[in-house]
C-alpha cells in the first residue's frame, strides 16, 4: 500500500477504492498530515483487507486514532449482513469492551487542589492495578456466571454503586444473549480474581477537571460545569476477556477452512454470522463484555468510597454520578437505516465507540436530545475530551466515532525516549501527580508516545461524526 | 550460537525475534524473553513447581500453546516462571517442568502485563544452522 492509492473525498476523508477481493471501498477519516504515519504503520492496508471479508457492507472504516492492529486496524469500524456477513474475533480485539466511564463530582477543583496527593494515594492502595494485581473479590465459577450474564446490575445488586448508575451505561450495563455456557474453565479461573481491578497498559483511572466547555446545554446535561472535578476510568475484561479472545481464534481459524472463507490474513479469522462457532462466540463475548460492565461499576464504587473517606460523606448521597460508560472494544447486532431500509446488521468496533445521534432509542432518557456522550481518553500529560454522537455519524459510520489519541511512538521507542527522564517530575512540574506500579509503565504511557488527541476529535467534529462538548485536563493519574 | 533475544517494535505492543541452535532452547529463551517483559527476575529464587504439558496441530501453534499456557499459569496462580527443563519436544507435544517464584509484596521487579500471545506473524523456523521464532504479544 502507498499514499497514492488514497483518494481524497473530502480534507478529513480519503477513501481506498475496491480492487482485487475487496467488496466495499476502505474509507479513512484523517488529515492529510496523518496519512503518511496511517499507510507506514500497515493501517491503511489492514483497513483495505477488512473490505474483503464477506457480507461487509457500505465501507470499510479508519478513524483518525486507527494504527496497526492485528488483522483489523484499531480505529476500525465495520458493519456485516446479518444474513451474508461474518463476526471475527480480531474485529473485537483480546480485550473485550475494553471501555471507559466518566464520573463527574459535586467538588470544584480550586476546592479539591489539598486533597489530591491524599485522594490519589488512597486510590492507588485500594484499586489493585499493575501485573498480579489481583482484587479482594475472588468469585467461583458459579457466581462468575451471574456476574457475566447481568453485568453491571450483579454489582449494583451486591452494593457496588447505585442503582442510577445503570442507565447511563451503554446497553444499560448489560448485554442480553450472553452464554456462560459458551466459556471456558480456562477464561473463569483467569477472571476469578480481576474484578475490580485496572491492569496495566494503557489502562488508567485520572482525577481531572473540566477546562473548557465547548456546548454549555449539553455539559449542563451531563453535569460537566466548568472546573467542576471528574473522575476516569479505563479498563475492560481482564483475563476473563482476553481467554475468551484466544479460545474462539483457534475456533475461527477452523471455521475459516470449514466454511471455506478466504483471508488476506490469518487474524481475520471469522465464522459466518448464522453458524453455530459464531453465536457461541457472540455469546461468549458477551459475557466478557458484561465482566467488564461489572468491573467498571466495581471500581467506580470503590473510587466512591474513597472519595467519601478523604472529602466527608457528600450532602446529594454521593461525590460522584457517572456521566456515562461506553466500550470501545465490541461487536453488537444493530438496526441501522440503508437506502430507506431498516436492516439488522453485526457491527464490529475495534478502538472506535457508538457515536449515536440525537433521538436513538438506545440513549438514557437524560441524552435523548444531546446525543450520545462519546469518552476520548487523551493521554496522561495533556487533555481528554466528551464528544456527543451526531446524525451524520449514524448515516456515515453506523454510529461510530474515534477511541482516543492513537499510539505514534512504539513501547521500545517511548521507553528510549524517557531514558534519563524523569516522568514523574515532569508531570508534577505540569501540576499532575501520578502514581504507578512501574516506571516502564510510565515511559511507555508517557504523553510523546501518543498523538494530540485535539488532532483526532477535531477531524472527527469536522467530519460531523461527533460534536465536542468539554475538554478534561488531568489532575492526577493512576497507571497499572 | 548461543541463544539470542532480540525485542522488536510493533506500534501498540511488542515482539521478540528468539534465535537458538536447538528447539528446545528456542522454547526455553521464547519464555524467558516473554517473562523479561513481565518483571525482573534476575535475584529471584524458585519456590514453586508445576508441570506443563502442551499439544498442537503443528509447530507454530505449539510455540503458541507453550507460551499462552505459561501465561495461564502465572496470570492464575501469581508466578513468575525462572528455570525450565523440557523433557520431551517433538513438533507437536512438548512435556516440561517449570520452576517459578510466587509474586508476593515488592519481592519481584514488574513491568507490565501481557494480555495475549497473538498469532500475529507467529513464526517458527528452521535457518539452516539455527531456529528463530517470531512473536508479537498484546500489551
Amino acid at each position: 500500500m502507498n499514499i497514492d492509492q488514497l483518494h481524497k473525498v473530502k480534507d478529513w476523508l480519503w477513501e481506498i477504492p475496491p480492487s482485487g477481493k475487496m467488496r466495499v471501498p476502505a474509507r479513512i477519516y484523517a488529515t492529510e498530515s496523518m496519512l503518511e504515519q496511517i499507510v507506514e504503520d500497515n493501517a491503511a492496508q489492514q483497513t483495505a483487507n477488512v473490505a474483503e471479508l464477506p457480507g461487509i457492507v457500505r465501507a470499510s472504516f479508519a478513524m483518525p486514532d486507527i494504527h496497526s492492529g492485528y488483522g483489523f486496524p484499531i480505529g476500525g469500524v465495520a458493519a456485516f449482513d446479518i444474513n451474508e456477513g461474518i463476526v471475527s474475533p480480531g474485529g473485537v480485539g483480546y480485550d473485550i469492551n475494553c471501555g471507559v466511564r466518566l464520573l463527574v463530582s459535586d467538588v470544584d477543583a480550586r476546592d479539591i487542589a489539598g486533597h489530591l496527593s491524599h485522594l490519589i494515594d488512597r486510590l492507588f492502595s485500594t484499586i489493585p492495578c499493575g501485573v498480579g494485581g489481583g482484587g479482594n473479590l475472588v468469585l467461583k465459577k458459579a457466581e462468575l456466571q451471574k456476574v457475566v450474564s447481568s453485568g453491571a446490575h450483579w454489582a449494583v445488586e451486591h452494593g457496588y454503586g447505585i442503582p442510577e448508575d445503570l442507565q447511563f451505561i451503554e446497553e444499560s450495563g448489560c448485554m442480553d444473549d450472553s452464554a456462560p455456557e459458551s466459556v471456558s474453565d480456562r477464561a473463569y479461573q483467569r477472571g476469578a480474581d480481576q474484578l475490580g481491578t485496572l491492569g496495566s497498559g494503557n489502562h488508567f483511572l485520572e482525577i481531572g477537571f473540566v477546562a473548557e466547555v465547548f456546548d454549555e446545554a449539553s455539559a449542563k446535561t451531563m453535569g460537566l460545569e466548568l472546573n467542576r472535578i471528574t473522575l476516569m476510568i479505563h479498563t475492560g475484561s481482564r483475563g476473563f476477556g482476553h481467554q475468551i479472545c484466544d479460545d474462539y481464534l483457534k475456533i475461527m481459524d477452523k471455521a475459516v477452512r470449514k466454511y471455506g472463507i478466504s483471508l488476506s490474513d490469518r487474524q481475520l479469522a471469522c465464522a459466518p454470522l448464522t453458524s453455530p462457532e459464531a453465536q457461541d462466540y457472540l455469546g461468549a463475548m458477551r459475557c466478557a463484555a458484561n465482566f467488564a460492565f461489572a468491573n467498571r461499576q466495581i471500581i467506580a464504587h470503590l473510587t466512591r468510597q474513597v472519595f467519601d473517606e478523604v472529602l466527608g460523606k457528600s450532602a446529594g448521597g454521593t461525590h460522584l454520578k457517572t456521566v456515562y460508560d461506553i466500550a470501545h472494544n465490541i461487536a453488537k447486532i444493530e438496526v441501522h437505516e440503508i437506502d430507506g431500509e431498516k436492516r439488522k446488521f453485526c457491527v464490529h468496533r475495534k478502538g472506535a465507540t457508538r457515536a449515536f445521534g440525537p433521538g436513538h432509542p438506545e440513549l438514557p432518557p437524560l441524552y435523548k436530545n444531546i446525543g450520545q456522550p462519546v469518552l476520548i481518553p487523551g493521554d496522561m500529560g495533556r487533555y481528554s475530551y466528551v464528544l456527543v454522537g451526531t446524525q451524520q455519524a449514524m448515516e456515515e459510520t453506523f454510529g461510530s466515532a474515534c477511541h482516543g489519541a492513537g499510539r505514534v511512538m512504539s513501547r521500545h521507542q517511548a521507553i528510549k525516549a524517557g531514558r534519563g527522564r524523569d516522568i514523574t517530575d515532569e508531570l508534577r512540574e505540569k501540576g499532575i501527580i501520578v502514581r504507578a506500579r512501574s516506571r516502564g509503565t510510565l515511559a511507555e504511557e508517557m504523553s510523546d508516545a501518543y498523538k494530540d488527541v485535539s488532532g483526532v476529535v477535531a477531524t472527527c467534529v469536522k467530519a460531523g461524526l461527533t460534536r465536542k462538548v468539554v475538554q478534561i485536563k488531568p489532575l492526577a493519574c493512576i497507571k497499572g | 550460537m548461543k541463544p539470542k533475544i532480540e525485542y522488536i517494535n510493533h506500534t501498540a505492543d511488542i515482539g521478540l525475534i528468539v534465535r537458538a541452535p536447538e528447539l528446545e532452547q528456542l522454547f526455553v529463551y521464547s519464555a524467558k524473553g516473554m517473562f523479561s517483559l513481565i518483571a525482573d527476575t534476575t535475584s529471584s529464587t524458585p519456590d514453586e513447581i508445576r508441570k506443563i504439558n502442551v499439544t498442537a496441530e503443528d509447530i507454530v501453534h505449539l510455540m503458541h500453546g507453550w507460551l499462552s499456557e505459561l501465561l495461564f499459569v502465572h496470570e492464575t496462580e501469581h508466578i513468575i516462571p525462572i528455570e525450565y527443563k523440557i523433557s520431551e519436544l517433538t513438533e507437536r507435544s512438548l512435556i516440561a517442568v517449570i520452576k517459578g517464584c510466587t509474586i508476593q509484596h515488592g519481592n519481584i521487579r514488574l513491568f507490565r502485563e501481557i494480555k495475549a500471545v497473538t498469532m500475529h506473524n507467529l513464526e517458527v523456523k528452521f535457518n539452516g544452522t539455527y531456529w528463530e521464532a517470531h512473536v508479537i504479544f498484546d500489551i
